[in-house]
C-alpha cells in the first residue's frame, strides 16, 4: 500500500446553529415568537425564541394554548423549502473548509476535515475559517472538533463557554453531560432512573452491560462517550451472498458535499464486505436515487467505474467515485440533478481476487499514477471511445484508413513491422510495400469533413485557390491564392459496390508557404481535406 | 551569457520565496537540427507553444518531436479536441503509432480537453504531451496555470499547437511558424541573443516527403 492509499483517521467539525430556524426568519431572541407546524393533527410550536420559552411556549404546545399563554405571541409557519435552500447555501459556504459536508441535524452542520486540515494550516485555522464563513450569514454558532460527529455536536452544545473546542483524538468525552449527545426520550428517562449524568459515568460501565440495558442506541452513545469513531450510522448492506451492494439514505441531498460526506462510511462497509470474500473491485456502479421517481431517467442516475487494477483501497475508490460523480450531473453548470437525492448506493459489478500490487525496482516513482489507472480514469470521464491508439487499416478512403485500438499495444504478440528505410528484399514485404506506399505524402491534419473550396484549373491541375471561410482567421477575407507548387494527381478509387463510391483525384498544393491536401470529385467539385501542418 | 545566468538565478530566488519546490529544468537535445540549434533542446519540464496558421508546419514540428520520443520507445499523447490528427500522416513523419496515445474528448461545454490534458501531464506517464488547442476567445487563466503546475509535477513537456499566441498560457518557449520559417518569439530559459539565431527555415513539406516535381528536371 502506498502512502496515498493509506486511510486517514476522520476528524469532524460541527457547527451548531442553535437558532437557525428562527434567525433565518429574522426573529430576535428578545421577541416573543415561535415557529409552528402541523404535528399530531394540531398546529404546534416546533421552535421558539428565548423570550417565548420564558413564557412557557415550549415545542409541542399547540397554537391555541400559545395564544392563551401569550396573546401577543408572533406565530410563523415553518417554511421547509426556504429552510432547505438556506441550508444548501450554508453547505456551499462550508465547502471552503471541506468538500465532505452535510447538515446531519436540523441545527448542526458537520464537515469531515481530515483531508484539508494540513492544507489550511491546522484544525484551529480550519475552525476559525469556518466561523468566519458561517458567521457571515448572520447566525449565532458554536464550533467543536472531535473524532465522531455526535461527539463533536455534544462538545459544541455541552461545553458552555468553550467555543471552538478541539477534542484530542482518541480521548473519552469525560464529564460532558449525556444530554448533550441527544439521547431519545426513553433512553434519557432510563439514564435518569439510575442516576447516569455524564459520559464518564456511562463509559465506566461494561459494553455488555450497556448493550443489555440500553440496546443499540445506548451502545452507540457508550462508544462515543469512550472516544470511539462511530459515524452517523445510516449505512446499510443491501446485497446478498453473491452480490455486494451498500447503500445510505441521504434525505434529499442537494449539494455535492453531502454525497462526499456519505462516501467514506459507505466505502468502509463495501471494503469490509470485499475483505470478507478476499476480493477487490474491478467495476463499480454508482447509483443516485432521486426524490422524484417519475423523472425521465426512472428516478435514478447510474454511472459505472472501471478501476485500472483490482483494488479495495478506500482512498483509491473514493478518488474514482468523485470523478464519476461529476459526470452524473444532468445539467451543465449545476452541481447536482435539480431533484434532491434520497439514496447513494454502490454496487460491485465485477470483482477479482485481491492479489495486491508490488512496485518493481524499475517501475516509475511512487507519486506517479500507474498508466492503467490513468487510462481507465480518462475512459470513465471522457467515454471509452475517446482514448485510443491508431492502427493503420487497409482501406483507401482516407477517413477510414485507420482504426482505433486499445492503448498500449500488446507487447507479447505483435504483428510484422515494416522494415525501416530502404527497399524491402522480402517478397511479402515488397508486395506490402507496393500496396501501402502512397505516391503522395499524407497530411498531418485531416478535416473531420471535407470542405468545399473554389479552384481555378490551369494545365490540368489547380492554379489558384480560394479557401473556405471556416479555415480563415477572424481578420482574413477570402481571397484567391496562387498555387506556388503542386503535385498530383493521385487517384483514389474503390468501394464501387457501395452507394458512396470513392472516386477522388488528390493534389498537394503549396499556397503562400502553406501546404494543403485537396481533391476533385467526378463532378468536378473541389474540396479541402487536410493540411500539411 | 552573464545576463541570462543572472536572470535564471533571480527566477530561482523568486520561486524559492514563493515556496515552490525547486524544479530542475533540463533541455535534452531532440535530434532535430533546427530545433536544437534554436533552443538547445526541449525544455523539460516545460511548455512550448507552437503558433501559426494552419498548414504552416506546427503539427509537423510536434510530430517530429513525437517521432523522436516514440523511436526510443517512450509513449507520447496527442490531445485532439478538434479531432483532426491524421494517423497515416503521423506515420509518414516517423511516429510509431504503437506508442502514440490519442485522446479525443467530446466537447460538452466544460472543456474536457483541459481536464484531460492536466491529468495526463500530472501523471508523469508521458514525457511529451501535445495539445492541439481549439481556438479560444480567452483561455481560462486557472486552466493555463494548472498546466504549468501539472507539467512540473509530472516532469514532462507540453507542446501546445495554437492558431495565434495565447497570452494566458505560461509557455517557457513560444515559437511562431509561417512564411516557411519558424521563429523564436520568447524563450524563458535561454537568451536568443546568446545563440545568435532566432529563426530557422521550415519547409512546407519535409524533404523526404517532397512530392513536387523538380523544376530543373
Amino acid at each position: 500500500m502506498t502512502a496515498a492509499d493509506a486511510p486517514v483517521a476522520p476528524r469532524y467539525l460541527v457547527a451548531w446553529l442553535p437558532a437557525f430556524r428562527l434567525e433565518r426568519c429574522g426573529l430576535a431572541a428578545s421577541e416573543v415568537a415561535a415557529l409552528v407546524d402541523e404535528v399530531k393533527s394540531a398546529v404546534r410550536i416546533v421552535s421558539a425564541t428565548p423570550a417565548a420559552l420564558e413564557l412557557g411556549l415550549r415545542p409541542g404546545v399547540t397554537a391555541t394554548e400559545a395564544r392563551a399563554l401569550a396573546p401577543d405571541v408572533q406565530l410563523l409557519p415553518v417554511d421547509p423549502v426556504g429552510e432547505r435552500e438556506d441550508r444548501a447555501a450554508l453547505l456551499r459556504a462550508a465547502e471552503a473548509v471541506s468538500d465532505r459536508v452535510v447538515f446531519a441535524w436540523d441545527d448542526a452542520l458537520v464537515a469531515e476535515i481530515s483531508l484539508t486540515t494540513s492544507a489550511l494550516g491546522g484544525e484551529r485555522a480550519v475552525v476559525e475559517r469556518a466561523r468566519t464563513l458561517l458567521a457571515s450569514f448572520g447566525h449565532e454558532l458554536r464550533l467543536a472538533v472531535a473524532d465522531d460527529p455526535l461527539a463533536a455536536l455534544g462538545l459544541a452544545t455541552g461545553r458552555v463557554g468553550d467555543d471552538g473546542y478541539l477534542h484530542p483524538p482518541g480521548l473519552p468525552l469525560g464529564d460532558l453531560l449525556l444530554l448533550a449527545l441527544r439521547p431519545s426520550e426513553g433512553l434519557r428517562d432510563a439514564f435518569r432512573v439510575v442516576g447516569l449524568r455524564t459520559c464518564a459515568e456511562l463509559a465506566a460501565l461494561s459494553a455488555s452491560s450497556v448493550a443489555g440495558r440500553y440496546g443499540a442506541e445506548g451502545l452507540r452513545l457508550y462508544r462515543v462517550a469512550r472516544g470511539a469513531h462511530v459515524g452517523l450510522g445510516d449505512v446499510e448492506d443491501v446485497g446478498s451472498d453473491d452480490e455486494i451492494r451498500v447503500s445510505t439514505a441521504l434525505a434529499g441531498a442537494t449539494t455535492r458535499g453531502e454525497l462526499l460526506f456519505a462516501l467514506p462510511g459507505l466505502l468502509a462497509l463495501l471494503v469490509q464486505r470485499l475483505a470478507a470474500q478476499d476480493l477487490a473491485v474491478v467495476r463499480l456502479r454508482v447509483v443516485l436515487g432521486l426524490d422524484t421517481p417519475q423523472d425521465s431517467a426512472g428516478g435514478r442516475r447510474v454511472g459505472s467505474i472501471r478501476l485500472g487494477r483490482p483494488t479495495r483501497s478506500i482512498p483509491r475508490l473514493e478518488r474514482a467515485i468523485r470523478a464519476r460523480l461529476d459526470t452524473l450531473v444532468t445539467d451543465p453548470g449545476s452541481e447536482l440533478p435539480a431533484t434532491p437525492i434520497d439514496e447513494l448506493r454502490l454496487e460491485v459489478e465485477e470483482a477479482a481476487p485481491e492479489v495486491g500490487w508490488q512496485p518493481g525496482l524499475t517501475d516509475r516513482a511512487e507519486h506517479r499514477e500507474p498508466l492503467p489507472d490513468l487510462l481507465s480514469r480518462l475512459a470513465d470521464q471522457l467515454g471509452p471511445d475517446a482514448v485510443f491508439r491508431a492502427v493503420p487499416a487497409a482501406v483507401w478512403r482516407p477517413e477510414a484508413s485507420w482504426r482505433a485500438a486499445a492503448f498500449p499495444a500488446p507487447t507479447l504478440v505483435s504483428g510484422r513491422r515494416p522494415r525501416p528505410g530502404g527497399r524491402p528484399d522480402d517478397a511479402v514485404d515488397e508486395q506490402e510495400h507496393r500496396e501501402h506506399t502512397h505516391p503522395l505524402p499524407r497530411p498531418a491534419l485531416l478535416l473531420e469533413r471535407p470542405e468545399r473550396l473554389e479552384v481555378v484549373v490551369d494545365g490540368g491541375g489547380p492554379a489558384r485557390v480560394r479557401l473556405p471561410v471556416s479555415t480563415l482567421g477572424d481578420r482574413d477575407a477570402p481571397t484567391w491564392l496562387p498555387v506556388v507548387r503542386r503535385a498530383g494527381p493521385e487517384r483514389l478509387y474503390g468501394e464501387w459496390w457501395t452507394p458512396t463510391v470513392l472516386d477522388r483525384e488528390y493534389w498537394v498544393v503549396e499556397l503562400e508557404a502553406r501546404a494543403a491536401w485537396i481533391f476533385r470529385d467526378p463532378a468536378g467539385a473541389w474540396s479541402l481535406h487536410g493540411w500539411f501542418d | 551569457m552573464g545576463a541570462a545566468l543572472e536572470l535564471a538565478e533571480l527566477r530561482a530566488k523568486i520561486r524559492a520565496l514563493e515556496g515552490g519546490a525547486s524544479v530542475r529544468r533540463l533541455r535534452p537535445a531532440t535530434g532535430i537540427g533546427w530545433f536544437d540549434e534554436l533552443l538547445g533542446g526541449l525544455p523539460r519540464p516545460g511548455i512550448v507553444e507552437l503558433s501559426g496558421p494552419e498548414g504552416s508546419g506546427r503539427a509537423r514540428a510536434a510530430l517530429l518531436l513525437a517521432a523522436r520520443h516514440t523511436a526510443r520507445g517512450e509513449p507520447v499523447v496527442w490531445v485532439d479536441p478538434l479531432r483532426r490528427l491524421f494517423p497515416p500522416g503521423a506515420l509518414g513523419l516517423g511516429v510509431d503509432l504503437d506508442h502514440l496515445l490519442v485522446v479525443r474528448p467530446v466537447e460538452d461545454g466544460s472543456a474536457p480537453w483541459a481536464w484531460a490534458t492536466e491529468q495526463l501531464l500530472r501523471s508523469g506517464c508521458f514525457p511529451l504531451v501535445v495539445l492541439d488547442l481549439p481556438p479560444l476567445r480567452g483561455m481560462r487563466r486557472a486552466a493555463a496555470h494548472g498546466f504549468a503546475r501539472a507539467v512540473e509535477h509530472g516532469g514532462c513537456t507540453l507542446v501546445a499547437i495554437t492558431g495565434r499566441q495565447v497570452r494566458e498560457l505560461p509557455a517557457d518557449v513560444r515559437l511562431s511558424t509561417g512564411a516557411g520559417q519558424v521563429t523564436v518569439v520568447r524563450d524563458r530559459g535561454r537568451d536568443p541573443l546568446v545563440f545568435g539565431r532566432t529563426s530557422a527555415a521550415l519547409p512546407v513539406l519535409p524533404a523526404a516527403a517532397e512530392p513536387f516535381p523538380d523544376p530543373a528536371g
